[in-house]
């Protein structure tokens, strides 16, 4: 299997914080990986890096080979990376079906909707985050679970290779969280490379076979995550920020 | 959202401000003209090349520059000093002198008036390019206000334009400081307002005699604007209750002022409010686009009245192709057309014609005869002197003097040039001042109407033609 | 009465007709870029001229109906050159997108100003399409006018179902409600704020070309007056808000007309009413009638 995205010496200032030291790691076509670390470990900004919304101060992304460092983000979608937000972002006052039908809109999601039709295949991509009986209300009476699966909905429709999910379980009751793993697991199954986020380790523990580890902006860890979690410099991470870890 | 719309009205406001006041200082600073204008013989229409700046006789014209008034100011005065220059200059004590003219951009026909952008025009050419006469003005608003720079600096001025009275009246009651000023077109406003309800009252009466009385009522549109003031009050107590004669008291049925930026859908519903008042005549008292837009709704709707009274763009030829023809049965008051109301007035217009292309505004025959009567008194008394050798000069050019020894005076080509002494203003009334009932008939052509000898002699004018009544007027007062 | 009562409506009607098609597009780009296009009403005298120039040009007689064609291609690519050369440069400042629109109306003003035709005022009636006029209750109702209404109606709606129904007009709903997860759809924003542009050129296009041959050219300077107008019709309407500007735009016109039929000497401060309709909206319900930046 190839490699997928190439991470390299990825640094990102904010004035004097550096929120992304030096980073570098590597995404294999058809994995799922995690990336954690604590609050303000630098995260979503190194997704923000890989999307395009933030540019790097230094440091190269590869992608299939492409060199994306600085692209603009619809550039990158357009190329087949796709991400969500950790906050819930949606086209408020579009109902839910167009919510998806704009991704569907894309380059790459045109490839596909051009053989089912675009209608059928926004419909399919909502029937399959389980919301297509909403198909006609717009997102801003969803409640939070609905709206994160919407956003993984709208990321599917750009049709990507790479799917980024910043912290797809955060302030989701139990069952949410169990109906959004069921989709992502079917996402890694339909052979999209999963990229996914979280602060509390025991999400991702059961569903990747890998995690990358950071703190404070620098490399850390990789491996599985039974031995990530019992990586020294992991433990005293999230136990100096007094976080469970297991 | 709130405060981001108000942030963006503030920034919208301080941008308009920024930018205006970039605007004022640049009319004020760096326009041409700032800093000392140094005078050659390219200001000098017709004059050899290479004559000095002493040898020139400054001229400054204040005007709005691109608006008809403004260049017709300039168009008349370019002329003067060309023929006069090419007929050799004039001499004073034996030195050979050119005539020059300038302009200055005065803005004044501008619907959103800014009076200091007039006050700048003024100061450039008093203090940067040292004018020794001032010829111009058109909007009555802004000429009160740059008046003041030539008066303060004694020097002589004569509007060619704007025909408010009160510039005048102020000869009259403060000669010491407005003595430099005069006017040498129009007529003023209550002599126009007296000319027009002249002839209404002939051309009422005329009406009446083969229309069986059907002439009963009588509306005025008008620009809402300080020049319009003394003609509507005097059409207000002409044809208002109380009205000198008793046959034509409370005609008036519509009074209509409007603001000059109005809108062709605003003037839709002023043309309707007019029809629905069941006017016969409607008097139309404007100077800018409200003409054409009201001619534009008389072709399309044909109301039952015939359109006569004062349309500045209409005085021009050109008005019939920008107005596609609509302009048609329009009668208009205008101080100049091709008739002899003196022996210069036809070959002014030819020579006018053939300078520039088109007919010559009232302010181009104003200023044509504001020039050649300052230089006539110049030559008369061998001085530049402005008071008292030039003025006194200025004022002997009145009706009896002129009536007595008319070779004596300039000719002129808007009628005799005769001035009252005390006012400094045109005397009014054949054959002095006198305005010229014009009508748009077929094929672009404009017609002098008779005035049933109520402005002028019809007899003693050449190309006197006939009314035209439009057709659809004709069928309503004959059924 | 009943004479002036038609005559406030018809009015009314053909002001408001006029406008909402010009205040619609000035709306759409606020609400969808955050732009504050202060050339708008540049571009609706400028369409004006440009019929005019070419209805003087010899090669024109004959093919009259041509120039408006040419006219409104010549002001959408005006539109899409104003976006890609002034605004998109410096789009993440309001103020220099403010100063830079205004310095642009300025500057066509100017242009026209200089022309042969700039200094007087011109009818371009050869581009009337209907002739004449019907007696209603004693008022004549101008059929030109009428197709004018007609008109802005049809094209009101049907750019209602381009932004709702069309593919084009999702995108720039989804790019007015969230920029940046606009981009995330691979939604290239930029460009979707240039067809925007470019659409609100051509409405302001299509409003001249449907309105100045009953009217007529008042000289370069009559586009501030139509851009104003256009200001207090989304004030009043609610920033962005395309319901909001149809409805601004007739509030507005029939204020207008009321005040020229029915408040002695109306006509004389007519003018103001939008003025006075900004100031009262901004200090009573400043989001507009109908809110909401965001295109629904
Ligand atoms: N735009 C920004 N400007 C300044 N600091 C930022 C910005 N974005 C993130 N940071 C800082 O960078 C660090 C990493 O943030 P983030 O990537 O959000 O962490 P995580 O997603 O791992 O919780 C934090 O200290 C955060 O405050
Ligand atoms: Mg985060």
């Amino acid at each position: 299997m190839g490699v997928i995205l190439e991470v390299k010496n990825l640094t990102k200032k904010f004035g004097g914080l550096t929120a992304v030291n030096d980073f570098s790691f590597e995404i294999k076509r058809g994995e799922f990986i995690g990336l954690i670390g604590p609050n303000g470990a630098g995260k979503t900004t190194v997704f923000n890096l890989i999307s395009g919304f933030e540019k790097p101060s230094s440091g190269r992304i590869r992608f299939n080979g492409i060199d994306i460092t600085g692209m603009k983000p619809y550039k990158i979608v357009n190329l087949g990376i796709a991400r969500t937000f950790q906050l819930v972002r949606s086209f408020k006052y579009l109902s839910l079906l167009d919510n998806i039908t704009v991704s569907c809109l894309s380059k790459r999601g045109k490839e596909v909707s051009k053989k089912t039709g675009t209608d059928n295949y926004a419909s399919s991509i909502l029937a399959s985050v389980g919301l297509i009986d909403k198909a006609r209300i717009p997102p801003i009476i969803l409640p939070h679970g609905d709206l994160r699966k919407l956003q993984i909905g709208k990321a599917v429709g750009t049709n990507p290779e790479l799917l980024l999910l910043d912290e797809p379980f955060s302030g989701l009751s139990f069952e949410e969280q169990l109906g959004i793993t069921d989709l992502i697991k079917k996402l890694h199954a339909d052979g999209v490379t999963i990229f996914i986020t979280g602060h509390v380790l025991r999400e991702l523990m059961t569903l990747v076979p890998r995690v990358i580890a950071m703190h404070q902006g620098k490399f850390i860890a990789d491996g599985p995550p039974v031995q990530v979690a019992n990586n020294k410099i992991v433990l005293e991470a999230y136990l100096g920020r007094g976080v469970k870890i297991a | 959202m709130e405060k981001l719309a108000k942030r963006i009205i503030a920034i919208v406001i301080i941008a308009g401000l920024g930018v205006g006041g970039g605007l004022g200082a640049w009319f004020l600073f760096l326009a041409p003209g700032a800093g000392e204008y140094s005078w050659s013989s390219k200001d000098c229409p017709g004059a050899p090349s290479g004559i000095s700046s002493d040898q020139i006789i400054k001229f400054g014209i204040t005007g709005d520059v691109g608006e008809i008034t403004g260049d017709g100011a300039w168009e008349g005065c370019y002329l003067a000093a060309k023929e006069i220059n090419e007929a050799g200059g004039i001499k004073i004590n034996d030195t050979t002198y050119y005539i020059g003219v300038t302009r200055e951009d005065s803005d004044e026909a501008n619907p959103n008036l800014v009076t200091s952008r007039g006050i700048a025009a003024a100061e450039r050419l008093v203090y940067n390019k040292k004018v020794q006469f001032g010829i111009g003005g058109f909007r009555s608003e802004a000429l009160l206000a740059y008046q003041e720079v030539f008066m303060d600096n004694e020097i002589i001025f004569i509007n060619t334009g704007a025909a408010t009275d009160v510039f005048c009246e102020n000869v009259r009651s403060w000669y010491t400081r407005y003595k430099y000023f005069w006017r040498s077109m129009p007529i003023n406003s209550s002599s126009l307002g007296e000319q027009i309800f002249n002839y209404l009252f002939r051309l009422i009466y005329v009406l009446n005699a083969t229309y069986s009385g059907e002439i009963a009522n009588v509306g005025i549109i008008y620009e809402d604007l300080t020049w319009t003031e003394d003609l509507v009050t005097g059409i207000e107590y002409y044809f208002g209750p109380y009205g000198p004669l008793p046959a034509y008291r409370n005609m008036l049925t519509a009074n209509i002022p409007y603001d000059v930026t109005l809108t062709a859908a605003d003037m839709l519903t002023h043309v309707n409010t007019l029809m629905a008042a069941d006017c016969d005549i409607v008097i139309p008292i404007i100077s800018a686009q409200g003409g054409l837009m009201l001619m534009q709704h008389y072709a399309t709707l044909q109301p039952n009245f015939l359109v006569v009274g004062i349309d500045v763009q209409s005085q021009l030829d050109t008005f019939w192709t920008q107005t596609n023809g609509d302009c048609i049965y329009e009668i208009q008051m205008q101080s100049i057309h091709v008739t002899n109301k003196t022996p210069t007035t036809i070959p002014f217009w030819n020579a006018f014609r053939a300078e520039w292309g088109h007919d010559p505004l009232y302010t181009a025959s104003g200023s044509y005869d504001a020039l050649n009567f300052i230089v006539w008194a110049i030559n008369e008394t061998q001085s530049l002197q402005a008071y008292p050798t030039l003025t006194q000069k200025m004022e002997t050019a009145t009706k009896a003097n002129i009536l007595a020894n008319p070779e004596l005076f300039p000719s002129s080509v808007g009628g005799l040039g005769a001035y009252w002494p005390t006012t400094h203003d045109l005397v009014a009334g054949y054959p002095f001042g006198f305005t010229l009932f014009c009508q748009w008939q077929a094929n672009a052509t404009k017609v002098i109407m008779p005035s049933y000898n109520s402005v002028y002699i019809d007899s003693q004018l050449s190309n006197i033609g006939t009314l035209i009544l439009p057709p659809w007027l004709i069928t309503d007062w004959t059924t | 009465m009943i004479v002036d009562i038609m005559n406030m409506l018809f009015n009314g009607t053909l002001t408001g007709a006029v406008y909402a098609l010009i205040a619609m597009g000035y709306s759409l780009v606020y609400g969808v870029g955050g732009i504050m296009n202060l050339s708008h009403g540049a571009y609706f005298m400028l369409t004006g001229y440009l019929l005019l120039w070419m209805l003087q040009t010899p090669f024109f007689i004959g093919l009259e109906w041509l120039t408006v064609v040419f006219a409104l291609i010549i002001i959408t690519v005006i539109g899409g050159l104003t976006f890609l050369l002034l605004v998109k440069p410096l789009q993440d400042s309001h103020v220099a997108v403010v100063i830079v629109t205004f310095g642009l109306a300025f500057l066509l003003e100017q242009v026209v100003l200089i022309s042969p035709s700039g200094t007087e005022v011109w009818s371009i009636g050869q581009l009337r399409l209907f002739q004449g006029y019907t007696m209603v209750f004693g008022y004549p109702i101008v059929h030109q006018y009428v197709f004018l209404i007609v008109m802005s109606i049809v094209i009101v709606l049907l750019f209602a179902l381009f932004i709702n129904k069309s593919k084009l007009g999702k995108s720039i709903r989804a790019v007015s409600q969230d920029r940046e997860a606009a981009g995330l759809m691979g939604i290239n924003a930029s460009r979707i704020l240039l067809y925007t542009v470019m659409i609100s050129a051509l409405l302001a296009g299509l409003a001249a070309f449907l309105y100045l041959p009953g009217a007529s050219l008042d000289g370069p300077s009559m586009g501030w007056g139509y851009l104003l107008n256009s200001f207090a019709v989304v004030i009043l309407g609610g920033m962005g808000s395309l319901i909001g500007s149809v409805a601004g735009a007739f509030i507005v016109g029939y204020t207008i007309s009321f005040t020229n039929v029915f408040v002695p000497y109306g006509p004389s401060w007519a003018h103001l009413v939008p003025i006075i309709i900004i100031i009262v909206i901004l200090l009573i319900r400043p989001q507009g009638l109908f809110g909401k930046k965001e295109l629904r």
